[in-house]
């Protein structure tokens, strides 16, 4: 198990300074104001479960909320210029899309992006490593990696969009997993992380099968809400054999045995995106 | 004058019921056609046979919550060849041993599932689920391209034959990519059939006239995610049943479970904007068993979504 667990947490429930998601959002003919999110609530409940969880079954295990930023003390350069990387756990919630997570005034990247005076304001990016083992994006689509326009079509040869995939390995620099949505996610169904919690910690389900089942859970109980039906749940992990020979699996790993040092993209090491899709009822 | 004035305001409740919902067309498809027919059949020649009146009749299922017979034998049944971990309303039943065959998965899949229920569950037990899903996990790498790691088969239990449409009658068994079993998750209720009865049609256009009623009732507007990834809300144009079922939908009564004999229909749903969705409509036995539970303010609250 990890000898500590520190955890980073930003959300954002106002979008009402992020003039680039609100033009995307009219662009499609919405504005920010439709539907207040419950991104913090969510957060609150990721870390309340999962300290609750940690105390239950590790009590003496030393844990801190080491970084709460919410709404405006969530904005870009916040996410970047935090030492994120001294977190076990890192986790977002907010709006998403293809590889790009929304935080209160910009828009950032999911991928090593830029830096300097010559990069875009909006190519930001950041890597996740050293004590980063997982990076959670409760949000829509940062793990989709289809062409544009083909966002809900299943993942294949056809559909893929290589230079998006890429995107999602260059983060890779010591993180085990990043756990999100191949669709849009369970925006404010906090339960989704009382489950993974539990599942992960306590109960001694891989990272994996912990998340997935987690979501089905949730997916059974809040099936009425009709859109629910479209969630795919996802992870972008790491498989192969490292230069000392050390075989890893980072969608299987447990908490109590999880690999006590980063593990890079070496030797025949790669980065895997695997979601699951709910199936189609038929009589 | 007064006659005039009465056909105004009729045509004005005519026009606006018009301008505030325009009700999706219903079309049914040959295989579920053909289910209603034949079932609508044998209805009609068990009613001659019993005598049993002008209208046909079935009966209404009571959820004991009180009792968990069926979940402890069950449970006492499958901890003789797994390991069984009990939580409040399920069972997950392990064993690294057991490997499906999945070899004829994509060309017989109601096959396959079948040979995996026998697998896991005794004969007796394995004959009260029904296939009603299967869900996928995928994955891409760049080496290996598309690969399916795992497989959930998704069951629901039968009850006299009915498939039990709520959230605690169901067993799933998650298989990796080669068919290993990861785990079974099964949750069984104790019901019973009561003397309680609720009418049912037994030809096929009132069959058609209850999806109607039901589709006038509650389906003005679905919530989608379209292919960009937005949620939407728009109004539905057109329902395609494919599939239909027997079924109990479960409905409160003040405060207690019932389980209401229904049919439950697979369809998928056009929408204004020229999108399809896949939806469950669950409808009950016949319009009048509906409004016994709707309109005589009873407190029914239908499940129409459960997979």
């Amino acid at each position: 198990m990890p000898p500590k667990v520190v955890v980073s947490t930003f959300a954002v429930n106002d979008y009402s300074n992020n003039e680039y998601f609100r033009q995307m959002l009219l662009s499609h003919g919405r504005d920010v104001h439709e539907k207040d999110l419950q991104a913090i609530n969510s957060k609150q409940v990721f870390v309340n479960s999962l300290f609750a969880s940690l105390s239950r079954k590790y009590p003496s295990l030393y844990r801190l909320h080491v970084y709460d930023r919410t709404d405006d003390s969530a904005k870009v350069a916040d996410y970047k210029e935090l030492l994120l990387y001294r977190s076990e756990f890192v986790y977002f919630a907010g709006h998403g899309s293809q590889q790009k997570i929304y935080l209160y005034d910009l828009p950032m990247t999911v991928s090593a992006g830029c830096a300097g005076d010559g990069c875009s304001i909006y190519n930001y990016g950041k890597v996740y490593g050293e004590d980063t083992r997982w990076v959670i994006f409760d949000a829509c689509e940062v793990l989709n990696v289809n062409k544009d326009g083909m966002l809900d079509r299943e993942l294949n040869v056809n559909t893929i969009d290589y230079s998006k995939v890429q995107k999602l390995i260059s983060v890779f620099a010591g993180v085990h997993a990043i756990l999100g949505y191949y669709s849009i996610s369970f925006d404010g169904y906090d339960n989704v992380y009382s489950y993974f919690s539990k599942y992960f910690i306590e109960d001694g389900y891989t990272l994996w099968d912990s998340f997935s089942m987690a979501n089905d859970k949730v997916y059974r109980e809040k099936r009425a809400v009709s859109y629910a039906r479209g969630i795919k749940p996802a992870i972008a992990f790491l498989r192969g054999t490292d230069e000392k020979g050390v075989y890893h699996d980072t969608s299987a790993e447990f908490f109590a045995l999880t690999y006590n040092q980063p593990i890079k993209i070496s030797g025949n090491i790669e980065m895997l995106i695997m979601y699951k899709e709910y199936g189609t009822p038929i009589y | 004058m007064k006659k005039m004035n009465m056909t105004i305001v009729s045509a004005i409740v005519i026009l606006m019921s018009c301008i505030t919902f325009a009700k999706p067309v219903i079309e049914i498809q040959d295989k579920a056609q053909t289910f209603l027919k034949n079932r609508n059949l044998q209805i009609q020649k068990n009613r001659l046979q019993n005598n049993s009146g002008i209208i046909g009749k079935s009966f209404v299922v009571a959820v004991d919550e009180n009792s968990n017979k069926t979940f402890m034998k069950i449970k006492e049944m499958m901890a003789k060849s797994f390991d069984v971990v009990e939580s409040k309303k399920n069972l997950k039943i392990r064993n690294k041993n057991i490997k499906m065959d999945i070899s004829n998965l994509n060309l017989e899949r109601s096959v396959c599932a079948k040979r995996m229920l026998n697998q896991i569950l005794p004969r007796n037990f394995a004959s009260q689920f029904r296939l009603v899903s299967v869900d996928v996990e995928k994955s891409f790498s760049r080496s290996l391209g598309v690969r399916v790691e795992g497989y959930t088969f998704n069951y629901k239990r039968l009850f006299n034959n009915r498939i039990v449409r709520n959230a605690n009658n169901y067993l799933n068994i998650s298989i990796d990519g080669l068919g290993r079993l990861k785990e079974a998750e099964i949750a069984v209720e104790d019901l019973t059939t009561t003397s309680v009865t609720v009418d049912v049609d037994e030809n096929f256009s009132e069959n058609k006239t209850t999806i109607d009623s039901l589709v006038g009732a509650d389906f003005e507007f679905v919530d989608f995610v379209d292919e960009s990834g937005y949620r939407k809300r728009e109004s539905v144009s057109k329902i395609e049943v494919n599939g239909a079922a027997e079924a109990y939908c479960e409905i409160l009564v003040e405060k207690k479970k019932i389980l209401l004999p229904c049919l439950s229909y697979t369809s998928k749903i056009d929408v204004s904007s020229g999108e399809k969705i896949d939806y469950i409509i669950d409808v009950p036995h016949s319009r009048k068993s509906w409004s016994q539970y709707r309109h005589e303010q009873k407190n029914a609250i239908f499940n129409r979504y459960i997979h």
